[in-house]
């Protein structure tokens, strides 16, 4: 029997035990039938969600904003919104696409409220240990220039200040595309826009950050 | 294609142009050196994804979402504040401001309207009233007889000048010569 019969058929609440067996059938669910569950009040269903997105969520929204509090608050407050709004996600565009496109309105609107502030200060995070063992990270220090001197938390924090400088749609467009690897076509839907705009933004974008971190590409 | 296409290519390749960018790659020293810190700034930027938030962040994620969904459920939307302010200032409030609004009104209208109104016509009798008919059969002959004279403007209504040309030049009246 499936388990959306024994909901439906006001089954008691499993024991804990269960439940875990309950939460592992939840999490092999795709995002559309998860989705249909929290739409029909099973909160669980929507934790899923959660737990699948909060990651390359906060990623994104981290990038764009250079700070892990505002970020937090941001990510926090996307799925809060996405939570409270489901009822009117109609399955149009994925839930992948509506809710990143929910992350990213709001980090917009909340950069263009904060731009006036100009000494927001960064509050970065650290920097996993696996990046000693990157191939491009190693060539990047061999490489007799002088930012090889200058050591990985200078590094972080050029490559934070030069993303800083864009402007907040053509960060967007470099965080999902450069950093998540997010294709062309998806960025268009999550920022609503065509695929030659995500392009032409790219294109801007990159030329800026050549500009800004000239030492490091030589 | 040409450098320009060729640099705009090297950002953000269709498929298509994959082997007319790589034929003027080989031929272009300039743009194979821009395509060379191209590629090495897209190295650079995806070394971001190695920072990460502290230690146990995302475990503890789900927890904080849930109390910040508990406190917001708890916290009143702004229609749900609207719906209280009303009904605070329903009753008595309303009621006094109603009473106020409609004493302001009236006031108003009493102060405003009499100003607006056109002033009476006046009517000037000039001879006795004269009728030919008697006012009642009934009633003896001594009786005054009425008559209505409506006498006639000495003064004609102005000609209507719609039909005129409209003119600002003012004839010059003089006195002088009468």
């Amino acid at each position: 029997m499936k388990l959306t019969d024994k909901w439906r058929r006001n089954v008691p609440r499993p024991a804990p035990a269960a439940a875990e067996e309950f939460q592992v059938d939840l999490r092999q669910e795709d995002d559309e039938a998860l989705v249909a569950r929290a739409q029909r009040g099973q909160a669980a269903a929507f934790d899923v969600l959660v737990d699948r997105y909060k990651q390359r969520l906060y990623t994104t929204v981290y990038h764009m904003t250079a700070n892990h509090d505002d970020a937090n608050d941001l990510v926090q407050e996307t799925f809060i919104k996405a939570y409270r709004n489901l009822s009117r996600f109609k399955g149009q565009s994925s839930f992948y696409t509506w809710i990143y496109r929910i992350a990213i309105n709001l980090t917009l609107n909340f950069l263009k409220r904060h731009r006036r502030r100009t000494n927001r200060h960064t509050s970065l995070d650290d920097v996993d240990a696996a990046i000693e063992r990157d191939p491009d990270y190693v060539v990047l220090m061999a490489t007799d220039t002088p930012h090889r001197e200058a050591g990985l938390h200078e590094l972080q924090h050029r490559l934070n200040e030069a993303l800083q400088e864009l402007s907040e749609p053509h960060r967007a467009v470099v965080t999902m595309h450069d950093i998540q690897g997010m294709t062309h076509p998806d960025i268009a839907r999550v920022m609503r826009c065509s695929e030659g705009t995500v392009r032409s933004r790219l294109f801007y974008a990159r030329q800026q950050l050549q500009r800004l971190l000239g030492e490091y590409l030589s | 294609m040409n450098c320009l296409q060729a640099q705009r290519a090297l950002h953000s390749p269709r498929p298509h142009q994959a082997a007319e960018l790589r034929q003027h790659l080989n031929e272009c020293t300039d743009c194979r050196v821009l395509a060379h810190r191209a590629a090495r700034l897209q190295r650079l930027l995806a070394l971001k994804r190695y920072e990460q938030p502290p230690p146990g962040y995302f475990d503890n994620f789900l927890d904080e979402f849930h109390r910040r969904l508990a406190e917001a459920t708890q916290r009143p939307t702004w229609t749900e504040r609207l719906a209280d302010w009303w009904a605070e200032v329903s009753r008595p409030r309303l009621a006094l401001a109603a009473a106020a609004a409609a004493l302001a009104v009236a006031g108003w209208m009493l102060t405003v309207r009499p100003r607006s109104q056109p002033a009476p016509a006046v009517v000037a009798i000039r001879q006795p009233v004269v009728t030919n008919l008697p006012v009642a059969t009934a009633a003896p002959a001594q009786a005054p007889q009425l008559t209505v004279v409506v006498e006639a403007s000495p003064f004609p209504p102005p000609p209507l000048r719609i039909d005129e040309r409209p003119s600002l030049k003012i004839t010059p009246v003089s006195f002088n010569n009468p």
